[in-house]
């Protein structure tokens, strides 16, 4: 009987040990966030620069509940197929407790999808499509402005500039999901607010294309005197830097539904000039917050900070503040403390609305000139011309 | 000067410039294949490659044209470690080995390329007068796609006079046609083998260099271009460098008036013309075309 008794209390003991035991080596096991991002292909450099971001975020935060951060990034090529798979994996194989990330609407859509069937918080830094808004309770956007809220910026801006007013704008487009809807958005606003449009039912460009002259010759044939673009923005210093050798950008201002990135635009160089586009953040910004962001960036990846990395910067800190709140990494608790989430970054406060699960962001409309002399070697800048509220892009809660 | 006259000259220069360079890039495949009977499917890479190498020479300080003539021959340094290690070896066995081989080339050659030169794209600095618009009676042009015509006329000058005027040349038709016949004859065949293919990569090293000022430089380019040149080859007709001429120029009217007229769907015509030309002509437009 004593026996018996002993070794009960034994086998209590150990296990208690176990469970105590278990319970440090919970606390010490980093927290993992899984990043499907496109980091091969044409529009690669969306990707890093989305990824340098995040990755900067997580170097800032350091820990989560005082464990350490571990990013699982992973190439989804741009691809949705890919992009379900890879994020499967992470959530089933590697056990992620977030996914973080995506820079492509096709993709985004995809895996929003695949979240929601998995019941795992997804945080989107770069899509643009409005069909993200409210398309699942586990899928949150932050991050790059979306198609309404840039195309409202564009309008904002369009209005206000007599220069831009006046004009008449030839809108081309990529040939996908987020191409269609940046169109569709941007004229939708143009025929309700009197901005003329040459091509209301807008033209389609293949992904594949990389030879613009076609396109070029029959916008300068439309005697257009600006054009809009939905073009992915990799692909727009590229369009702008062939016009330019066809004279056609002395005759029209481009205004990218896209925002180019600072890398592509640094490619092109004086060609990229003239380039009006709406974005959450520009180095240009010259507020505290804003400029330590900016060296933080150039200290960490020796290039010109991007707008793209600041916006997946606030994103990624969007969810790792969730998780500080929710207190643990149950999916609902996470989701819970995401809507109306809000962070203070490098370009003011961002809120996630729980009306829709989007953020509500300030914005920037810039126009790309020739840079002034600064830390980072740009040739170029995106020089803020208006700052926006997050009221006055919306969407309207 | 009338839109419509300016639209129509500028379409018209576009369908040549993007024949030409198709062409120049095509004719490289085509050589290898009519010679070596090697279907390259790293043609592609080894085109991106001659653009990553003309941008690292040109942003080195070299001239761009000093570029033009050394990067192509970089590149045909690669294709000989290629054509040694990966085509000679495997060159008596059926042409499925040299498909899968040339495919892993290309996927290694992709992976190196990314890992040397990253992802961001890259434009090659061309001497400021190659930047400029000329105006051709009052239309406007950019003269960087002109001289891009200049250097296809060339190239084809250059290689006409080779195959039609020189021992080398006519070694190459010779062994194009009867490959057992010039063996016999004594000419060496290993080394005809080699020539060929690092002159086919040639090729694709100057349609690197010509493509990267204007097309910009970036890890997938070359994938974009293989499809292409396959669809030239395709209605060429495999291994005939005349059909290759016509069909480079048919691909770049119909694809470029394709983009203009019917936008989204221009590729599609692209590839129904192609297999329809191949239901009808299995061996090219000009009959020409050679089978394994």
């Amino acid at each position: 009987m004593k026996k018996i008794i002993l070794i009960t209390v034994a086998l209590f003991i150990c296990s208690l040990t176990l469970n105590f035991g278990s319970a440090i080596a919970q606390e010490k096991k980093p927290i993992k966030i899984g990043v499907p991002m496109t980091l091969s292909g044409m529009a690669a450099q969306v990707g890093v620069d989305n990824r340098n971001g995040i990755v900067l975020a997580a170097k800032h935060k350091k820990t989560i509940l005082g464990r350490p951060i571990e990013l699982l990034i992973e190439d989804e090529e741009g691809k949705p197929e890919v992009g379900v798979r890879k994020a499967e994996k992470m959530v089933y194989k590697d056990g992620v407790v977030a996914l973080l990330g995506v820079a492509f609407s096709g993709v985004g859509l995809a895996i929003a999808e695949a979240a929601d069937k998995m019941k795992i918080p997804f945080l989107t830094t770069n899509v643009m499509t409005p069909k993200l808004y409210g398309i699942s309770k586990y899928v949150f956007r932050c991050g790059q402005l979306a198609d309404d809220q840039t195309a409202m910026a564009h309008m904002l801006g369009i209005k206000a500039d007599p220069g831009l007013k006046n004009r008449t704008y030839y809108v081309l487009a990529d040939d996908y999901a987020w191409g269609h809807s940046c169109s569709e958005a941007f004229i939708d606003l143009a025929q309700k607010n009197g901005i003329k449009i040459h091509n209301p039912k807008y033209d389609n460009a293949a992904l594949t294309v990389a030879d613009w002259s076609p396109f070029i010759s029959k916008i300068s044939a439309a005697g257009v005197d600006g054009m809009y673009s939905c073009l992915r923005s990799p692909v727009v210093p590229r369009f702008t830097k062939q016009a330019s050798e066809f004279g056609l950008m002395k005759k029209i201002i481009v205004v990218a539904g896209g925002s180019p990135s600072e890398a592509d635009l640094e490619a092109g160089g004086e060609a990229e000039v003239g380039i009006v586009t709406a974005c959450a953040w520009s180095w240009d910004i010259n507020t505290p917050a804003s400029q330590k962001f900016a060296k933080a960036y150039w200290e960490e990846f020796k290039a010109v900070p991007p707008s793209q990395g600041a916006q997946a910067y606030v994103g990624a800190m969007m969810l790792f503040h969730a998780i500080e709140k929710a207190g643990n990494t149950t999916p609902e608790k996470i989701i819970q403390a995401l809507r109306g989430a809000t962070f203070d970054g490098p370009y003011g406060k961002v809120r996630i609305s729980p009306k829709d699960n989007s953020m509500r962001t300030p914005a920037v409309l810039t126009e790309t000139k020739l840079a002034p002399k600064n830390p980072y070697g740009a040739k170029i800048i995106k020089k803020v011309l208006v700052h926006l509220k997050p009221e006055e892009i919306g969407p309207p809660e | 000067m009338p839109s419509e006259v300016t639209f129509w000259v500028q379409t018209v220069l576009n369908c040549l410039g993007l024949g030409g360079l198709l062409l120049i890039i095509a004719i490289g495949l085509n050589i290898i294949y009519g010679i070596n009977r090697v279907i390259n499917l790293a043609h592609g890479s080894l085109y991106a490659l001659g653009a990553y190498f003309g941008f690292s020479l040109v942003a080195s300080g070299l001239n761009f044209f000093l570029a033009l003539l050394i990067s192509p021959l970089l590149v045909a340094g690669v294709g000989l470690l290629i054509e040694r290690s990966v085509i000679n070896p495997i060159r008596k066995r059926p042409m499925l080995y040299s498909l899968i081989l040339t495919y892993g080339v290309m996927v290694f050659l992709d992976g190196m390329t990314k890992y040397i030169w990253g992802v961001q794209p890259r434009f090659i600095a061309t001497p400021a007068f190659l930047s400029q618009t000329i105006y051709l009676g009052g239309i406007p042009y950019p003269f960087y796609r002109l001289f891009l015509l200049m250097v296809t006329a060339l190239v084809m000058i250059g290689l006409t006079y080779l195959l039609g005027k020189t021992k080398l040349g006519i070694s190459m038709r010779a062994a194009s046609n009867i490959p057992e016949m010039v063996s016999v004859l004594g000419i060496n065949m290993n080394l005809l083998h080699v020539i060929v293919f690092a002159l086919g990569c040639i090729f694709a090293g100057i349609g690197g260099v010509l493509a990267g000022p204007l097309l910009t430089v970036y890890p997938m380019m070359g994938h974009e271009m293989l499809i292409s040149c396959f669809v030239v080859l395709v209605i060429g007709g495999l291994g005939s460098l005349r059909g290759a001429v016509i069909s480079a120029l048919l691909v770049g009217f119909v694809q470029t008036l394709g983009y203009i007229f019917i936008t989204d769907y221009a590729m599609v015509v692209v590839y129904v013309m192609m297999a329809v030309i191949l239901s009808l002509m299995p061996r090219g437009i000009l009959g020409e075309g050679k089978f394994e």
